[in-house]
């Protein structure tokens, strides 16, 4: 049995795919990995394109293919379901890591150990945040000494994004499934689930980004990003009532303008302002301040 | 490359599962549990909501433990890492409740607007956060413990179709009539009894407890019986054992340890190697200590405050002594029992009067013959050792069913019978 499964969940990308295990092949950790590759159904080229991959790659590869395209929650669980080693990392096809992210992830977790840690942990680390369509790097830091709930629920200090985790496998099956009803933001719920259930998320405590996320807006529906944030509030209204009237408000100004973003992003201004003016029913305040800032671009 | 396999199109969310996980949440049934006060508090019952919470975990169910603290904060007792526990309480409260809070505790407002904005202040948001879970998080069964919780949860689930079932954990007759129990609030004590026509099911631990509902919810009673905890049977009774009079329990006017007192005080003379230990601490253990020292009785009733680890204790003393007025469930009588202990307590004492009889496992008391009365039973006891090792000996017999494994397999054919008719009615639809 290897000590780590790395579980990367690939759709139509061939050149992420390549990208994503170039960055595996040059950790500095040395232990014994074993690499699970779900195709979640990609056109024929591009599914017998990513098995040539995973065969040709120099580490263990277990290649599963999805007989259809069945959205990331589903293949993610999947990839759960294919966990074999006592440690678990997740990395999307289309995403990188530095050379030193699983040795300082696992020196990280060792000393949370040695300290006497009883929660379940996930190991997280700061990343890079770069737009496809620009060059420059954002360095983007995980605060983990807040409210961890709260800091999820509001996704500026505290992002949810599964490819900067390590942890033990236990930790990833004791949350369960990935819900399936989110094609989009299943990694918040998961990160939520997990903390609710007593998980506490901490980092290595190095200064640097440990990753990269290559971020695009490109093809992805607003609508859907929408009806996923509007489950999520749903689901979780009790954590946002917690906090009071103005922090519900506030969320729901950000969920209509990150909506908003992604509709102006892929060019559809009307669906865009539709979602603006939403938000700023929410909280005009705060809409006017950004139109200070900003002006009509969300 | 190690291995190639192809999922099946078309399965329902676990039906790509073979592993692990799908035996954790095998059932997908959602259960939530609700307590009002959770954070560092070490009582019975809250060990019980703890440990159910476990059980129903172990056995395959996704649980949500839903509480309504102020504080913040881990509970007492673990929970299985498969548990979400979610405070309710809001953070902070809305300054119209810290009003109502305040306004009800000033002598100058009127004692009904006093009571309403009290009750207001202290369950309003509890109730729309447990509605608000209810209607969209949709549990299939919803468990709830004690009066703080079991009223806000049912008015909370009226008409949203949410089966909650209301968990008893002392007599009915004290919990819903007495104004020393619970909230003192006349209101409170109103809603207490009216919201359990919201109930799906009322649990109670005795069957006995079930006859003093009113006609229309006796159909829903169930009971269950508390169990003793595994760690107890895990101590090994002692062959000999010391001549010492135990007593486990909250140092309460409820639990009458000043009766005790008063009847190790007409026989303490005559048995000057025996003592009296009383674990436990509460509001009254100071005056408790004052009346020994006054009896001239302080060097043999011994009350040591809080221990953990009783099971040591059970196996190596005599005699147990539980002179309460009720319980529930004699959860300290019932692990006495199970090491072995004869037990001296009074005959009226609901929950215990239904496993300990007299003459069989234990000498019981007519409580019309107070301090004297239990004194002489004590003495008895003392003086005939074969008596001890008699009674002592059908202890275990006595108590073998309440078993942690029969108690959650109880929950679980409940919770199957009512999802089962859900399913079925909705089927019917």
């Amino acid at each position: 049995m290897a000590t780590l499964d790395i579980l990367i969940p690939h759709y139509n990308d061939i050149d992420g795919l390549e990208l994503t295990l170039r960055s595996i092949a040059a950790q500095t950790w040395r232990g014994e990995t074993r690499i699970v590759i779900v195709d979640d159904g990609s056109a024929p080229d591009s599914a017998r394109a990513a098995r040539e991959i995973g065969e040709a790659f120099s580490q263990p590869v277990t290649f599963i293919a999805n007989a259809r395209n069945r959205g990331r929650p589903y293949t993610r669980n999947v990839l759960l379901d294919a966990i074999d080693s006592p440690y678990v990392a997740w990395l999307d096809a289309g995403d990188e890591w530095y050379a030193e992210k699983l040795a300082l992830q696992f020196e990280g977790l060792a000393r949370a150990e040695a300290e006497g840690a009883k929660d379940p942990l996930w190991m997280s680390c700061h990343y890079h945040w770069k737009w496809t369509d620009n060059q420059a790097y954002r360095r983007k830091l995980q605060r983990t000494d807040l409210d961890q709930i709260r800091a999820l629920l509001v996704g500026t200090d505290l992002r949810a994004y599964l490819w900067t985790l390590l942890a033990r496998a236990e930790t990833f099956r004791n949350v369960g499934w990935f819900d399936e009803r989110l094609p989009r933001l299943q990694d918040l719920d998961y990160f939520v689930r997990f903390v609710l259930k007593g998980g506490r998320i901490t980092e290595p405590g190095h200064p640097e980004a440990l990753c990269i996320y290559h971020k695009t807006d490109l093809g992805r529906s607003a609508d859907q990003i929408r009806q996923c944030n509007a489950y999520i509030f749903d689901k979780y209204r009790v954590l946002y009532n917690r906090y009071g009237s103005k922090f519900r408000r506030t969320r729901i100004y950000h969920m209509e303008m990150h909506s908003a973003r992604f509709a102006a992003n892929n060019a559809d201004h009307r669906l865009a302002n539709d979602y603006m003016w939403k938000a700023a029913r929410a909280r005009p305040r705060l809409f006017l301040r950004h139109l200070k800032r900003k002006g009509f671009r969300p | 490359m190690r291995a190639q396999e192809e999922t099946e199109a078309g399965e329902p969310q676990s039906g790509h599962a073979r592993s692990d996980v799908a035996a954790r949440f095998r059932h997908g049934k959602r259960i939530a549990i609700v307590i009002r006060l959770l954070v560092n508090r070490s009582g019975g019952a809250e060990r019980i909501y703890c440990e159910l919470a476990n059980m129903l975990a172990a056995r395959g169910y996704e649980v949500t433990c839903l509480h309504y603290d102020a504080a913040g904060g881990r509970p007492f007792f673990p929970i299985d890492p498969r548990v979400e526990l979610i405070n309710l309480h809001p953070d902070p409260p809305p300054i119209r409740h810290r009003l109502a809070r305040w306004a009800s505790r000033r002598f100058f407002v009127p004692r009904s607007l006093r009571d309403k904005w009290g009750w207001f202040a202290a369950n309003d948001i509890f109730i729309a956060q447990l509605h608000d879970f209810f209607t969209l998080a949709r549990p299939d069964v919803v468990l709830t413990f004690m009066p703080p919780a079991n009223t806000p949860a049912l008015l909370a689930a009226a008409g949203t179709g949410v089966k909650v079932v209301p968990t008893n954990h002392n007599v009915p007759l004290e919990d819903y009539t007495s104004p020393e129990r619970w909230d003192p609030n006349p209101i409170d004590r109103k809603h207490r009894l009216e919201a359990l026509d919201h109930a799906a099911r009322i649990h109670v631990i005795f069957s006995r407890f079930g006859e003093w509902f009113p006609d229309h919810l006796r159909s829903r009673v169930v009971a269950m019986p508390n169990y003793v905890s595994g760690e107890f049977l895990s101590a090994v009774p002692k062959a000999v054992r010391e001549p010492c009079i135990l007593a486990v329990g909250r140092i309460a006017g409820v639990k009458n340890y000043d009766t005790l007192l008063a009847a190790w005080a007409l026989i303490a003379r005559d048995h000057p190697e025996w003592k009296v230990v009383v674990y436990g601490t509460g509001p009254q253990l100071k005056t408790l200590k004052a009346e020994a020292k006054r009896l001239g009785v302080e060097e043999s009733f011994l009350l040591p405050g809080h221990r953990g680890n009783l099971g040591e204790e059970y196996a190596r003393m005599s005699i147990f002594c539980h002179p309460a007025y009720f319980e529930g469930f004699g959860l300290s009588v019932a692990e006495a029992l199970a090491l072995g202990m004869p037990v001296v307590a009074f005959s009226d004492c609901a929950g215990v009067n239904e496993f300990v009889k007299d003459g069989y496992n234990g000498l019981m008391v007519d409580r019309a013959g107070g301090a004297p009365a239990l004194a002489e039973a004590l003495k008895r006891l003392i003086e005939d050792e074969a008596l001890r090792r008699r009674l002592g000996d059908n202890g275990p017999e006595s108590v073998a069913g309440f078993t942690e494994e029969r108690y959650a397999q109880g929950w679980v054919d409940l919770i199957e019978e009512l999802t089962e008719s859900s399913t079925m009615a909705n089927g019917d639809a």
